[in-house]
């Protein structure tokens, strides 16, 4: 090993401030020379003051480090492990905001019948405007838009003229899960005279409406 | 015999001994070195990862200084260190101290009770 590269190992394994250690590798580079001035050759130089780590853990331990500093390794496992904790709390926040379907016919709360009859009760009453019982039927919140203004409103931008009611084809329903709270979800297609529109209706646990979307 | 407990008797003297080097002079670490090699024998050769953090913990203590300097024809600069005069008065104090510590450890160490 070259006396440039023995230097760097040492002051690569030495516990102490940037400026301490460029103190020490001056040191050490003019020992080094004073001992080749006195006839000492390098390899000779080398081997006296031994191996690189050696020599910095000497200076570590006679410097009084008590707070010794962390491997390198060790300290990037450390952070590794840290970002894992944050990661997986975030995880587990996001778990729980976020919501989780399941198949309704396994649903504890909810019957598979009764949710995908309701959603067809809310698209008829829809499809009559009849927006005094859709209000009996929906939440507080829903309340606020289960009116004649809003709902046609939301109609007009799925587009066009829909035209008569003709029948539903297809239903699919399921139990989402989100903050801890229950719903249904029924995605309903209904066929009109000049197109279909999809319905995606959600009951409380209590079977009011709580959500409606269309498409 | 135990390196670790040879180290540590070392330990408390080897400040004594550089201060009394220094008070003789403007000395450099491998000057130092060899110099306590030759005058105390293999006991008290010491290693530069010993040495210079005793002569920077004299320095923060205000009982040494340093210069940076090139001599003569040399082509490295060397850390020259030397004595304060609270360094002097330091090494009086513990020259005292020693002979004290090694009347007191010889008195033990030799009683048979």
């Amino acid at each position: 090993m070259n006396q440039e590269n023995y230097l760097k190992e040492v002051e690569k394994h030495l516990n102490c401030g940037k400026a301490r250690k460029k103190q020490i590798r001056r040191e050490l580079e003019a020992d080094i020379c004073a001992a080749s001035e006195q006839g000492e050759e390098w390899e000779e130089t080398r081997k006296r003051m031994g191996d690189p780590a050696e020599l910095a853990r000497e200076f570590n331990e006679n410097m009084g480090n008590t707070k010794r500093k962390m491997s390198r390794p060790k300290k990037i496992l450390l952070i590794c492990a840290a970002v894992a904790a944050v990661l997986a709390v975030l995880a587990a926040v996001l778990f729980w905001l976020l919501p989780k379907t399941y198949p309704i016919s396994a649903s504890s709360i909810f019957q598979e019948e009764t949710v995908a009859s309701e959603a067809e009760e809310i698209v008829e009453l829809l499809n009559e405007k009849d927006y005094e019982t859709l209000q009996e039927k929906s939440t507080d919140q829903m309340k606020t838009v289960m009116n004649e203004e809003y709902m046609e409103g939301a109609k007009a931008q799925v587009g066009g003229d829909w035209g008569e009611f003709q029948r539903f084809t297809s239903s699919i329903s399921v139990e989402a899960v989100q903050q801890g709270k229950h719903f249904a979800i029924t995605e309903l297609t209904a066929l009109y005279e000049n197109r279909s529109v999809t319905y995606q209706i959600s009951f409380d646990e209590n079977m009011e409406l709580a959500g409606i979307y269309m498409r | 015999m135990n390196a670790k407990y040879e180290r540590q008797l070392k330990k408390g003297v080897f400040e004594i001994l550089v201060l009394k080097l220094l008070s003789e002079g403007e000395k450099y670490g491998y000057e130092l070195i060899l110099e306590l090699k030759e005058r105390g024998g293999e006991l008290f050769a010491v290693k530069e990862g010993t040495l210079y953090p005793i002569l920077y913990r004299l320095e923060d203590d205000g009982l040494a200084r340093s210069r940076w300097s090139r001599p003569e024809g040399r082509e490295v600069s060397r850390k020259y260190y030397s004595i304060t005069p609270k360094g002097k008065e330091e090494l009086e104090e513990l020259k005292e101290l020693w002979k004290s510590f090694e009347k007191g450890v010889s008195g033990i160490l030799e009683e048979e009770l």
